[in-house]
């Protein structure tokens, strides 16, 4: 064990750091699948033009995939490559889960819910530099059983698109297909889903705006509905403090609307509204050729939720702080998360709240992945 | 893998440790709200002015901010809270913002009337008092002498019901603030610092509470000190801290506390050699509670106790720093009169063992730090507490805290 370290400390080349990682855009506070002024290979699940920035690079996320939420506690199998040929990049991911659609999904009832969430997902891509980068993403699943109680099918064809001109993005993810049926149970339709997101790059910083409107039905049994609209207007900048270390700080406020006629029966039926001004701040470092370091750590500042009663609530207490870091064996990359196991029993939590503050040796890194860059 | 963490460790070159972590305190036998003789980057929550001392940093302590108090020791109430923050300088100015920083004194003194205030409220509540989402903000600066100040405020409400963390406990709505004003300033030898609470309040209405409502309200409570540096790292201090708290919705006891402390004490850090720091301290502490049907078990409370702390800090390895103390109450007695009031008769008894021990380490990476306590996680199940003299491997570290100094 000890020749293996010396060779790999000996090999190890600081080469620039994957970027790639759901460890490491929780580890800074933003979400999974993707960061509006933070640079990661898992923005192109947000804007695919951003394939261009990415190309050149395999990446596995290790975790399950029957987990429909895809969380650090629950990660899901996910991987994929994207790899550029002449002016062009092409890439194609297996097992992407929209968490989103996943969650209307299985809240729609059915004898087994989980039957209803992404399944064996393919997602392709294709970008390029036309004076402005572009890129598109098809997302694509298909499931059926006609084996079980009732006969089962499930469909999603999802298409992403984006641009990237100057400072500025814009990227729109709609779904052309997304249908999910259980004989005699239910007949789910997501009739509209839209996401648009624009960003501008100003004064080093990141203006941040995206908006959502989800709206599904499921119509076998009764009329139920769920709609949903948000919007998040915010600001990002990511400072870069020396060769090796960064600091990345975002305020952002969202404001979002839902109703929910009997679709969701664990969410309270009837109007819900929230806001929240929230806002995180990270550090990221290279300490070592070998080793990356990072925290964050983000809260509510101001928050509230009405419910359908006009019931208010402040949401409780939000602090969080979540901790990762990365083995960089040249231009080879193990990301995952780090304090967030108390008793080491790999079941470890989606922050150091799980940690109970503990850094552990035997449970040292969660939600791993592995990323090579050509 | 735990062999890989330990030689990759040996392969890092350390720099400059940051200094600044709740284990750090916590190791070298301080509190960690900042200590009045040892430099560390928490002194800013006891001393606004220290953060013309410490600044261009960032730090995250790892933890569970649903926690009631943010303790070393772990259970299912209690444990380390998640907080960090930021302090920077910008020209002649230092300022910080700092997330989670939770008073454990107002969560305390919420908790203590809920739990036992004459069997008339629900203990289970006790685990929805915290503040949450507090935020402090810092300015400070320096011309002739150092100033700080430091405004910290958390809020929190419910009007839809629900359950507390932990028990369950059913409330109908819940509706809970606390404001702290920290000043400092330092000149030459001289340091003083007021720490005011200017609010602290909580209300929650439970079918589990006879009457259906409890209200705590405290009084303006505050904590001022003063610093002298006598030369040779030694420092003498004195501390006042007063706290009133009624109950207000309960009408069936007067439900109020007074509490008054009075800190006298004697520090001194010797720097051996470039590696090897010794710390000494002495204190006296002297604590008065006068209780009328806030706390049921005790009515008046007097306590005071002599504490001597040993400690030490030493850089082992350029990537390693360890530290240790230990602390015992050299003398002390507690009083308290019949908590039936119908006697004025005093019962005594002196401080029970009090001696403990605390070991902390540093991994340092350059400017990158992340601090711990070791030794006290036996059964290495994550719940720190149980020391049984022994160092884990595999749950190596607890209170860990990561700072990164710019």
């Amino acid at each position: 064990m000890k020749k293996q370290v010396a060779l790999a400390l000996g090999l190890a080349v600081i080469s620039g750091s994957a970027l790639a990682s759901k460890a490491r855009l929780e580890a800074l506070g933003e979400n999974a699948d993707g960061s509006q002024y933070i640079m990661d290979g898992r923005n192109i699940f947000l804007n695919p033009a951003q394939a261009n920035y990415f190309k050149d690079m395999v990446t596995i996320e290790a975790g399950d995939t029957t987990n429909n939420d895809d969380e650090a506690s629950s990660p899901n199998a996910e991987g994929g490559f994207l790899r550029a040929s002449g002016n062009m990049v092409y890439g194609a991911f297996f097992g992407h889960e929209d968490q989103t659609l996943n969650d209307i999904r299985t809240n729609a009832g059915g004898t087994t819910p989980a039957d209803f969430a992404d399944q064996n997902t393919w997602d392709f891509f294709v970008a390029g530099d036309a004076g402005v980068q572009w890129g598109a993403n098809l997302s694509y699943m298909t499931y059926k059983n006609e084996q079980g109680t009732n006969d089962v099918e499930s469909d999603a064809v999802r298409v992403n698109v984006g641009v990237i001109s100057g400072d500025t993005e814009v990227f729109l993810k709609t779904s052309l297909v997304e249908t999910a049926e259980e004989d005699t149970s239910v007949d789910l339709e997501v009739k509209s889903r839209y996401v648009l997101g624009v960003s501008h790059n100003i004064d080093g910083g990141t203006i941040i705006f995206n908006y959502s409107s989800f709206e599904a039905e499921e119509s076998e049994t009764k009329d139920e509905t769920w709609k949903n609209t948000m919007f998040n207007i915010g600001y990002g900048k990511v400072s870069k403090l020396n060769d090796s270390s960064s600091f990345n700080w975002k305020v952002n406020y969202m404001n979002m609307e839902s109703e929910n006629e009997d679709f969701d029966a664990t969410a309270a039926n009837g109007d819900q509204k929230e806001y929240a001004l929230s806002a995180v701040m990270g550090i990221e470092s290279m300490v070592k050729e070998w080793l990356t370091l990072r925290a964050s750590i983000g809260q509510n500042v101001l928050a509230e939720s009405e419910d359908d009663n006009g019931d208010k609530s402040s949401g409780g207490d939000t602090t969080i702080v979540a901790a990762g870091a990365s083995l960089v064996f040249g231009d080879f990359q193990v990301d995952g998360m780090i304090g967030n196991d108390a008793a080491g029993t790999g079941s470890p939590g989606n922050n150091t709240a799980s940690g109970n503050g503990t850094l552990r040796t035997d449970s040292l890194l969660s939600r791993v992945s592995a990323t090579y860059r050509f | 893998m735990k062999k890989i963490l330990g030689l990759a460790l040996l392969a890092t070159v350390f720099t400059t440790s940051a200094f600044a972590s709740v284990a750090r305190l916590e190791a070298l036998g301080e509190d960690q709200f900042g200590s009045q003789y040892i430099n560390d980057n928490r002194n800013m929550f006891l001393n606004a002015a220290a953060i013309n001392d410490h600044f261009d940093f960032a730090t995250f302590e790892w933890g569970d901010t649903t926690k009631v108090q943010n303790t070393e020791v772990s259970s299912a109430t209690n444990g380390p809270k998640s907080q960090g923050g930021i302090f920077r300088k910008t020209g002649d100015m230092v300022y910080g913002v700092y997330f989670g920083a939770d008073s454990n004194t107002a969560s305390r003194l919420r908790a203590a009337g809920l739990v036992s205030s004459g069997g008339n409220v629900a203990p289970t509540l006790a685990t929805l008092v915290q503040n949450e989402n507090t935020l402090d903000l810092f300015i400070g600066g320096e011309n002739s002498w150092k100033w700080g100040v430091k405004v910290s405020h958390a809020s929190g409400n419910s009007q839809q019901s629900g359950t507390a963390p932990v028990t369950g406990a059913a409330y109908q709505d819940y509706d809970k603030s606390g404001t702290l004003i920290g000043l400092g300033a330092e000149s030459g030898n001289n340091s003083i610092y007021a720490n005011v609470g200017v609010g602290n309040e909580f209300k929650v209405r439970s079918t589990l509470i006879t009457g259906g409502k409890y209200h705590f309200k405290g009084q303006i409570g505050y904590q001022v000190g003063y610093i002298r540096s006598l030369g040779e790292g030694a420092k003498a201090f004195v501390e006042y801290q007063q706290q009133d708290a009624e109950e207000e919705a309960i009408s069936t006891l007067d439900e109020t506390q007074e509490a008054q402390k009075l800190i006298i004490g004697w520090g001194k850090t010797s720097k051996l050699n470039d590696t090897f720091t010794a710390f000494y301290k002495a204190v006296y502490t002297s604590e008065n509670q006068k209780n009328r049907g806030f706390v049921s078990s005790t009515e008046d409370l007097e306590e005071s106790f002599l504490r001597a702390t040993f400690g030490f800090e030493i850089m082992v390895k350029e990537w390693l720093t360890l530290r240790g103390s230990i602390g015992n109450n050299l003398m002390g007695e507690t009083t308290y009169t019949d908590d039936t009031r119908t006697t004025t008769a005093k019962k005594s008894k002196t401080i029970a063992d009090s001696t403990e021990v605390n070991l902390g380490a540093t991994l340092a990476f350059g400017d990158f730090g992340i601090d711990g306590l070791i030794g006290n996680d036996a059964d290495g199940k994550g719940t720190p507490g149980d020391d049984n003299g022994q160092i884990r491997t595999d749950s190596l570290m607890s209170r860990v805290s990561m700072t990164y100094k710019f």
